[in-house]
């Protein structure tokens, strides 16, 4: 029971970090866009 | 009477369904939220809390709403009950209650000063030390649970094997 929980949780942890990088990206201060920023850079 | 009691068992099966979701969601949250707290990663971090946030206004919000006796219903715990269990032993654990209502309002003390840090700089500190205490209370609250029913368990097996013994040596 416990364990699934857990399980749960990390799923639902994925979903919402997923959810949140696409919310970040919109913004554009998302954390995993450092080739956009060079390409921006380049431009 | 088979169908009510068909009815009543889906509810409860529901509500299950409903209390592992929630905890998923807030869980989910409270671990995104807690892993991105950096300059670098704010947005994210904003839109976990906004997650938690929400979680935890819709837990009060179903509290509030919830007929009285329903397993949706606000923990209540009480100074006098908890007297009463140590004495009888008997009955829900009243630490359950308790840490229910301290993850309530650690966690949401916790996402609602974060939101409004946004704005209320001073804040900042405090949502900080709020969120420790909130993972701090979180791990109690799992140590708790995991005791209690890993120890039940436990011991139903010691029990199982002492009443094996016993059993063997009457023959």
């Amino acid at each position: 029971m416990l364990g699934k929980m857990l399980i749960h949780g990390l799923v639902a942890a994925i979903l919402i970090g997923s959810a949140a990088v696409v919310y970040a990206q919109a913004k554009g201060t998302a954390p995993l866009s450092p080739v956009l920023e060079q390409t921006h850079d380049r431009k | 009477m088979t169908a009510s009691k068909g009815a009543a068992s889906l509810s409860t099966r529901s509500h299950h369904t409903l209390l592992k979701l929630w905890h998923a969601w807030v869980a989910g949250g409270f671990l995104v939220a807690y892993v991105t707290a950096d300059e670098d990663t704010y947005a994210m971090h904003l839109f976990a809390g906004y997650a938690v946030l929400a979680a935890i206004a819709a837990r009060v919000l179903a509290g509030l709403l919830a007929p009285a006796g329903s397993p949706r219903a606000f923990p209540r715990p009480s100074l006098s009950a908890t007297r009463t269990w140590l004495a009888t032993r008997r009955g829900r654990h009243p630490l359950f209650a308790w840490l229910a209502l301290a993850l309530l309002a650690s966690v949401g003390l916790a996402a609602m000063s974060g939101a409004l840090a946004d704005g209320l700089t001073w804040l900042e500190k405090p949502h900080e030390a709020l969120a420790e205490l909130s993972l701090w209370v979180i791990g109690g609250h799992v140590a708790f649970v995991a005791t209690l029913y890993g120890g039940k368990r436990l011991m139903g097996r010691v029990a199982g094997w002492f009443s094996g013994q016993s059993r063997e040596s009457a023959r």
